[in-house]
């Protein structure tokens, strides 16, 4: 920064020191309570914590939770922002602000000045906690909670991120005359990219079939926020020199310091003072501010209403609410006053209005053609067909990567993407989700997200799921190499019981009968198993373990089981269940299926009852869920077994016909 | 010295100044007069660099004075709303100005606190209103200024302060030379030390006077003549006003003074006096019928 020490004017720091020491201050007690003082409690009481930290998972490193991560976080995003309210006060007061600029002195030397206060109070406190940490290392035993690389990992992000947030800090602060609008602003500046591209995407997706910007993002989208980025993580076995967010990634956030710092002295060297007091002092900003406002009110109380009711009316009428109300909150905040329902107002929001309708209605058109792209035969080299991005990046991470790639699997999940063109439907957000990737020839990749009614897809996804490639992909033990596995455990949650096979013999005729069973498995059981199943882990020679359910649809393994006189202690039958109660699950959607049955006891609703054995086989072999379903049902096991009773909620297609015949259907 | 031309100056959508040009003089200090909301304190915010303005040409020492810091090195604004750095006392504020002003002078500063007679180690904003004015003219007297801009320097200033104040500066201008810029919504106030005035109206320079011109061009006699007073009001002399009190006839006049004794001698007056004349009675005279409305500008 361009200070000639011939002119370097000690009394200018000195002011900020008084002014705002106590920030530093503040910053340097708080970090001392979370860094030393928690080391020097942990070290203290060591009987019981060296024995905890000798256990896995490790929670080590100075981000972890000894040193209490969630108040480091609260310091490190309030503590600069702060700074920058009360550096920049002056800027923001008609008195001070005059006086300042009266003196001999250019904005620009003001204001690398003020820079340097903030950057070097910020600094001190973190190097001064920096050294104690260092101390420590020295003269205590300290391995069991961080080393030198840990330290110096914490000082550069503390440093980075603490520069960074005041920055973007001094950067509103140029943009605004309100001190506490500053504060605000600068919270929001900080969220903003990753709560606005959320809301965009997620309204894309109300509009558009098959859009997979919203489910491709949810992964990467806390990026897009410092405060979303360097929060979001856990230190639990983290490892050595664990840093919340990448080097690249503080990278970044140095490189945007650096434009803010340029941005925001441009700002301020064009500045019209006389805006000080005013809310947002940069005359062309404010219509930006107001219909900004208003955009994001619209789009939070659109995705509010549609997610609560999931109809396009509802949609609408979300946004027309939202979008008053952030017109008129903004437009108080830029006057000052609550009274501003005046004519012209009513205008400036027709008119938002009219832009705003045209856009939803034109947003459909746009992506007419997103909607009905179908890659053609030719160009596509692999194909992935899942239930969502999550599940396809996790695929695409491990060593079972292998995409489907023969021509004829290829074409049945290009039929059913055909399909979905006119049977999906964004706004079934109880529907099944279908998500495809292709891989094309030249690099590039193409996904969808859909939302169906899996019945009306049955022909394609039978298609599909008759094809090995399909199955493989969907079903890793299908890939593992039987000999490779060690061992076998199964587990019958609902029965409380383990058992362990481990005789090569046992495994292979088990796996066998298993593999024979997935091939012949229907689509739906594929992805949606039956939580009431036992879980199997393969234990495998040298590498992770696969782990599959068990269900009582697979025919083979339960004769096998039979044989081997396993399936009593595997599989939780129709003997362990007394009788089975299904109602129709029509209120009380929003609960989980436990509470839900609760209610619809209290409520005095008559059940189905069964007793019959067949006909309990029938309800345990349904696929069920935790969540949701058309018909809620009850197992009530033997009495004595001392295990929850099972309340699962079942879709109305994978319901047996005497359920429908009896409560009849929900539509 | 202080070149302000054609200036436009707007808050948002609000005119504040408008085409405003006036000049002052290096060494002469000069009223800026006006009622409240003319916009004098947006045209000395614009002086001393602190606003820039749309368009025209603020200039100093013929130099444009925004962002120059060489020029404002010389310059010390005193507004009407004062401002101390918070929890500041007097030593503290002493020492950031003369951290900042190259021309601070400790020997003056040690002058004008025997002057002042205030305590240099207490916090200003525990000072009273008329203490903390006393203050900011003590501090800014002591860097020397080559110009010095007041906004309503003299309210909450008792008499003896104000004279103490009014001497003060005009020994400076009298021994360096200092140019001073003075405004205030009091024509009285001001009368006696400036020798320039200007008269800003609704954002706009209504008027510009020479003081000591003024006061030798216009003057307010009383005349008694034996013969026709018809005679003299339809002589050459230039009348800006009169009034019969039965045989007395009282004037306002514009012209030299020995001119108009020598005129007014050839009618043989009986009583011939000369009466003094307020700058608030030379203005309305004057300006004949805008004089009226200065006259509610100014009180």
């Amino acid at each position: 920064m361009p200070l000639k020490t011939s002119s370097f004017k000690k009394e200018m720091f000195k002011q900020d020191f008084r002014n705002v020491g106590w920030i530093s201050i503040v910053y340097f007690i708080g970090l001392m309570f979370t860094l030393p003082l928690q080391l020097a409690m942990a070290l203290s009481d060591d009987v019981i914590e060296a024995a905890n930290y000798g256990m896995y998972p490790k929670d080590t490193g100075l981000f972890s939770s000894t040193f209490l991560f969630e108040i480091q976080m609260i310091l490190l995003f309030g503590l600069p922002v702060l700074m920058a309210v009360f550096l920049f006060r002056y800027l923001h007061v008609t008195s001070s602000s005059d006086f300042v600029h009266s003196l001999p002195i250019r904005r620009e030397t003001l204001f690398n000045y003020r820079l340097m206060s903030g950057f070097v109070l910020l600094l001190v406190p973190i190097l001064l906690i920096g050294f104690i940490m260092l101390l420590f290392i020295g003269f205590a035993d300290v391995v069991d909670f961080y080393n030198i690389a840990d330290l110096g990992n914490w000082l550069l992000l503390m440093i980075i991120v603490s520069w960074f947030v005041f920055m973007a800090g001094v950067f509103v602060g140029t943009l605004t005359g309100l001190s506490a609008v500053h504060g605000v602003l600068t919270f929001i500046l900080l969220l903003f990219p990753m709560g606005i591209v959320a809301l965009v995407f997620y309204h894309i997706s109300f509009y558009v079939n098959g859009f997979s910007g919203s489910t491709v993002l949810d992964q990467s989208i806390p990026h897009l926020s410092p405060i979303a980025d360097v929060a979001d993580f856990s230190s639990i076995d983290a490892g050595e020199g664990f840093i919340p967010v990448s080097y690249s990634v503080l990278g970044i956030y140095v490189l945007i310091t650096v434009l803010f710092y340029f941005i925001s002295r441009f700002i301020y060297k064009k500045r019209q003072l006389e805006s000080a007091s005013h809310p947002i002092a940069v005359s062309w900003l404010r219509p930006v501010f107001k219909f900004g406002v208003t955009f994001c009110f619209a789009l939070f109380a659109g995705m509010y209403f549609g997610e609560t009711q999931n109809t396009y009316g509802w949609i609408i009428f979300g946004y027309f609410f939202g979008g008053i109300f952030g017109f008129f909150l903004s437009v108080m905040l830029l006057r000052k006053t609550w009274r501003v329902f005046s004519v012209p107002q009513w205008k400036g929001l027709a008119v938002y209005g009219a832009v705003a309708a045209l856009l939803i209605a034109l947003i459909p058109l746009v992506f007419i053609t997103y909607e009905n792209h179908v890659p053609a035969s030719g160009e596509v080299k692999g194909v992935y067909l899942g239930t969502s991005y999550y599940q396809y990046d996790e695929y695409m991470t491990s060593e079972e990567n292998q995409l489907i790639e023969s021509e004829d699997t290829i074409e049945t999940v290009k039929v059913l993407h055909e399909k979905l063109l006119q049977e999906g439907d964004p706004l079934k957000r109880d529907g099944e989700r279908i998500f495809i990737a292709y891989e094309l020839e030249n690099g590039e990749e193409t996904y969808r997200s859909y939302q169906a009614d899996l019945a009306r897809l049955q022909e394609e996804l039978d298609a599909i799921s008759k094809t090995k490639e399909y199955k493989e992909m969907n079903n890793p033990i299908l890939n593992v190499d039987i000999d490779q596995v060690d061992r076998l455990s199964i587990h019958a949650p609902y029965k409380g019981s383990n058992i362990e096979i481990v005789e090569p013999d046992k495994i292979a005729g088990f796996l066998e009968n298993v593999k024979k069973d997935i091939y012949q498995l229907p689509y739906q059981r594929v992805n949606g198993a039956a939580e009431l199943g036992s879980f199997v882990e393969a234990t495998i020679n040298g590498e992770e373990p696969v782990h599959f359910s068990l269900e009582l649809t697979y025919l083979n393994t339960q004769e096998w089981l039979i044989e081997e006189g396993l399936q009593e202690q595997v599989m939780l039958q129709a003997d362990d269940v007394e009788y089975v109660e299904v109602y129709e699950w029509q209120h009380s959607r929003d609960l989980p299926p436990d509470l839900a049955i609760e209610q619809m006891k209290e409520s005095g609703k008559v059940p189905l009852r069964i007793e019959n054995a067949d006909r309990i086989n029938e309800m345990l072999e349904a696929p069920s869920n935790q969540s949701n379903g058309a018909y809620l049902v009850g197992f009530y096991l033997d009495e004595g077994r001392g295990y929850v009773n099972p309340v699962m909620g079942v879709h109305e297609n994978d319901a047996p016909e005497f359920v429908i015949e009896a409560l009849g259907n929900e539509k | 010295m202080i070149d302000v031309c054609k200036v436009h100056k707007s808050f948002d959508n609000d005119k504040v100044l408008h085409e405003v040009t006036f000049h002052v003089d290096k060494g002469s200090i000069y009223g800026l007069l006006g009622s409240n909301g003319a916009g004098k304190t947006t045209l000395m915010r614009l002086v001393v660099g602190i606003l820039k303005q749309q368009s025209g040409k603020v200039m100093v020492n013929e130099e444009e004075v925004f962002e120059n810091q060489d020029m404002k090195q010389r310059m010390v604004f005193l507004p009407d709303a004062l401002y101390f750095l918070p929890q500041y006392t007097v030593k503290h504020m002493a020492n950031y100005y003369k951290d900042l002003y190259h021309s601070w002078n400790e020997e003056r500063y040690q002058k004008l606190k025997d002057v002042f007679q205030l305590e240099e180690n207490k916090k200003i904003s525990q000072f009273s209103k008329g203490m903390q004015r006393q203050v900011a003219f003590w501090l800014a007297m002591s860097c020397m200024p080559d110009v010095l801009v007041l906004d309503e320097p003299f309210d909450g200033l008792d008499a003896v302060m104000r004279k103490k104040v009014r001497s003060l500066m005009i020994q400076d201008v009298a021994e360096r030379d200092m140019t001073v810029l003075i405004s205030s919504h009091n024509l009285r106030e001001v009368e006696d030390i400036c020798d320039h005035v200007g008269i800003l109206h609704k954002g706009q320079m209504l008027l510009e006077r020479d003081l000591d011109d003024l006061k030798a061009d216009v003057h307010k006699i009383q005349v008694a003549l034996t013969g026709d007073q018809e005679a003299i009001l339809n002589s050459d002399l230039d009348i800006l006003y009169y009034e019969r009190r039965g045989s007395v006839l009282l004037m306002i006049v514009k012209g030299n003074d020995q001119d108009i004794s020598a005129a007014i001698h050839q009618y043989q007056p009986v009583i011939f006096d000369r009466l003094p004349l307020t700058l608030e009675e030379i203005f309305i005279y004057e300006l004949g019928g805008a004089g009226y409305a200065i006259e509610n500008i100014l009180v």
